[in-house]
């Protein structure tokens, strides 16, 4: 006996669906992307009564014509990987449109449950629903449950063995689509019988109803297979042009319209409602939060809170993580005495796994928030408020989410305002938020500001702030507005949202989110920030001191005795070490290229080093000036203060926008390499940086011209 | 050029107007979807389908808004609402 049982759960977005997928699975699951695509792929295994159930959380999506990257995904799975059966998750106080989906589960002819989902909404939204005379008519089985709770989840699990051993097939439902649509398909099949070089694996009934509704994913697999592709494209042009010109109606919105007739009427012998439109607290609260002025202040506030809260309550696990790293560090030349091991496991190993390790309270609770902004429903409205105007610059509603968690306001981190932009379905409106995220001022750029700032702007901090929050705003939008204007040109996508009620969050189902995501990242970024943390290290220590060097310094060592004499000897030597390395070479390479915009060659190494992590910008700086591995703010702004190291407020400035707008840190690079692909990690990490080179030469360059004017 | 219109139902020979010109508190029936075909039939499969009643919740400034049917609330961009045709009811 075969006890292995493969599902798929089905249903309109916020139908509860994921709610659930985690009932029934719980921790057993996994997440991947769909072949290709950036779609997240839910994978669950569950056990019962002896059987191993599999279960996939298919994307939520409206219809089942693959017009969007999500219905697309969805009818490609159940087409090609053959469920068993499917589970139709409805939310019972949106039955009508929930229905629509189901009805077309029908014409595909495919097994199925009906979950009848949010039953305790039924009650609130005033309507009642004869379960018999439900079933009666879907001639399949329905169970009740309320996914938030678990209610019901048991007779779920009963209900799926008891209709897998069944093997059920659905029973014959008639839709009765007009004659309009009637003679068309028949038009369709007829010419499909004559035209293709192959048979079809699903039945021409329900292809021929794909085919006149302009299915893109179906015209696509039968122009493959046509005898001639262009005649099938031709004749089927012609015949939804001949539909229109008869019944001046476009035949999917025929097919649609037919399919809600059928809905309309089945509802009606089965569920009744008070049917008026009535102002429910979600309408209220929505009349608030989606207020222009009063919304985008309502949203601010929470973003700002949420924000603080992140990283406050981050910030003290994160350095605590950082912190046992380094004692680890600090214990390895204790165990191991070979120089190049030492310091490859402690600079190289530990430090990268502390780096990576380390962002993790903070994803983690960045992620709890996301979490609740979407079970709570607010995400939507966030959606919505801001889409108009982030639009103007190729932008979408929700790209606000991961600019704020980005630094937009200040002090945030890219690697989960990367990650954030799951949540967006247009890829080129995606790619674009991504593209501009480095742009805004993470936590770690904060410390290298303050160092510039007191060294030569003590009396307009804030003054220097704002400019550069108000820059990086300017040079994003516009950088966004270019690129969907060139590379990533095409239309946006059109906006409608679906503003489901609003619903308290609960502790399980945010958990669950959050520690699926957290985990995720942990495995992606893990793996490949570690590799490239060697490599930094490697670039920044060798080649090593020649013989000669180091013999020189252990000599003068052994001259000297005061404990300060023999640390400058130390920094001296790490000094010197710096610059030999590759990574000082490049440094010194570069020092054309740096002066333009009033670098040094110092500044140079210091940036290298940032590309590891921003907050490296300053502990290479302080090696590089040789004041050891610190980075204590105030004696690093007293080296910028030294008029013998050729600093000024020209040159400062320039700087800070420089590491402002250069290439985002590698972990950054990394999620956008595992989230996008290789080509969009290059260009975002050339493209910001010509972006800042290019200000900070205007700036720098126009500075010395203004000087010299006055 | 070929008319796009994605209409419901042309016999009804009342005033259309772009939904565009609602204001907040206003019923409404969609009866045409004009421009991408796409666009009305994600509407449609969003339950927004022609004939049903409908009442604009929200209309901002910038010209987005909310409707709602049923249970069902929407929220649309200001491109969007300038393609619904509708019939006052
Ligand atoms: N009242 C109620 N809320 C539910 C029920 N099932 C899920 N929810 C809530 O509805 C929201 C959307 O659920 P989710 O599972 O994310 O929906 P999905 O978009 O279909 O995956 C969440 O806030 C859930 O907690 C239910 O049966 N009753």
């Amino acid at each position: 006996m075969n006890n292995d049982i493969k599902i798929a759960l089905l249903g309109n977005p916020n139908s509860g669906k994921t709610s659930v997928f985690n009932f029934l699975t719980g921790t057993n699951q996994i997440v991947a992307n769909y072949p290709g695509v950036t779609v997240e792929k839910k994978e669950g295994f569950f056990n019962y009564n002896g059987y191993n159930i599999n279960v996939i959380d298919l994307p939520g999506i409206y219809s089942f014509t693959a017009y969007s990257l999500d219905e697309r995904v969805v009818q490609q799975y159940i087409l090609n990987e053959k469920p068993d059966f499917l589970i139709n998750v409805i939310d019972a106080g949106n039955l009508e449109r929930n229905l629509y989906l189901t009805v077309q589960l029908i014409e595909l002819g495919i097994p199925f449950i009906i979950d009848l989902n949010m039953y305790d909404m039924l009650e609130e939204r005033k309507t009642r629903v004869d379960l018999e005379k439900f079933k009666e008519i879907f001639k399949t089985e329905i169970i009740t449950t309320i996914g938030n709770k678990g209610t019901g989840i048991d007779d779920l699990k009963k209900a799926i063995i008891e209709f897998s051993l069944r093997k059920q097939n659905p029973g014959k439902i008639n839709i009765r689509y007009n004659e309009r649509i009637l003679s068309s398909k028949r038009k369709i099949e007829d010419f499909l019988a004559e035209n293709l070089d192959s048979g079809i694996s699903v039945s021409t009934d329900w292809l021929s109803l794909k085919l006149l509704e302009r299915d893109p994913y179906q015209m696509d697999y039968i122009a493959s297979i046509s005898k001639d592709s262009k005649k099938f494209a031709d004749y089927m042009e012609n015949l939804h042009n001949e539909f229109f010109s008869l019944y001046h109606e476009r035949p999917e919105i025929a097919v649609a319209n037919a399919r809600y007739a059928f809905i309309a009427g089945a509802y009606h012998s089965f569920a009744s409602s008070s049917g008026e439109l009535e102002m429910t607290i979600s309408d209220k609260i929505d009349h608030v939060v989606t207020h222009s002025a009063l919304g985008v202040v309502i949203l601010f506030i929470v973003l700002f809170t949420a924000y603080k809260l992140v990283f406050d309550l981050g910030e003290y696990p994160s350095e605590l993580i950082q912190k046992a790293f380094n004692l680890i560090g600090d214990m390895i030349p204790r165990i191991i005495s070979n120089d190049f091991l030492q310091s490859l496991i402690k600079d190289g190993v530990i430090a990268g796994m502390g780096g990576v390790l380390g962002f993790v309270p903070i994803i983690f609770l960045m992620f709890v928030f996301i979490a609740i902004l979407e079970d709570s429903g607010y995400m939507a409205r966030i959606a919505f408020l801001f889409d108009s105007l982030l639009r103007k610059f190729g932008l979408h509603g929700s790209s606000i989410i991961s600019i704020i968690i980005s630094g937009g306001i200040t002090g945030g981190c890219a690697v989960p305002g990367v990650l954030a932009t799951r949540i967006m379905r247009s890829d080129k409106e995606r790619l674009a938020t991504i593209a501009i995220l480095p742009f805004f001022s993470c936590g770690a750029k904060l410390p290298v500001y303050a160092v510039i700032i007191s060294a030569f702007f003590e009396n307009q901090r804030a003054l220097i702030l704002i400019i550069l929050t108000v820059l990086s705003w300017i040079i994003a939008l516009s950088a966004s507005l270019l690129i969907r204007k060139t590379i990533l040109k095409g239309p946006s996508e059109t906006f409608v949202i679906e503003l489901p009620s609003y619903h308290i969050p609960t502790f399980r189902s945010v958990m669950q989110r959050t520690w699926l995501r957290t985990w995720m990242y942990i495995k992606k970024a893990g793996t490949i920030i570690l590799l490239i943390n060697i490599i930094l290290w490697f670039l920044m220590r060798y080649p090593d001191l020649g013989k000669d060097r180091k013999e020189y310094y252990n000599s003068m060592r052994n001259n000297v005795s005061h404990v300060d004499e023999i640390k400058k000897l130390d920094n001296l030597e790490a000094q010197e070490r710096l610059e030999n390395s590759i990574a000082g070479r490049i440094g010194k390479f570069m020092v054309h290229a740096g002066r333009y915009i009033g670098s040094d060659f110092r500044m140079n190494i210091a940036l290298i080093g940032g590309l590891a992590a921003k907050e490296l910008i300053l502990s290479t700086l302080s090696t590089a000036y040789s004041l050891g591995e610190t980075d204590d703010e105030s004696s690093i702004a007293e080296v910028f203060k030294d008029p013998m190291n050729g600093w000024n407020r020209l040159k400062a400035f320039s700087v800070l926008i420089f590491i402002m707008l250069y290439a985002p840190c590698f972990a950054t690079l990394i999620i956008i390499l595992k989230e996008t692909g290789l080509r969009w990690m290059l260009f975002t990490f050339a493209y910001t940086t010509t972006i800042a080179y290019i200000i900070s030469l205007m700036v720098y360059q126009g500075g010395l011209l203004l000087k010299s004017i006055f | 050029m070929r008319p796009n219109h994605a209409s419901a139902n042309n016999e009804f020979n009342k005033p259309l107007i772009p939904l565009s010109e609602l204001k907040e508190g206003d019923l409404f029936i969609i009866r045409e979807f004009r421009g991408c075909n796409r666009f009305a039939y994600r509407l449609i499969s969003m339950g927004l389908y022609a004939g049903v009643p409908l009442i604009v919740m929200k209309k901002s400034f910038s010209g987005r808004m909310i409707i709602k049917s049923g249970v069902n609330s929407i929220g649309l961009g200001c491109g969007e609402i300038s393609k619904i045709w509708v019939e006052k009811i």
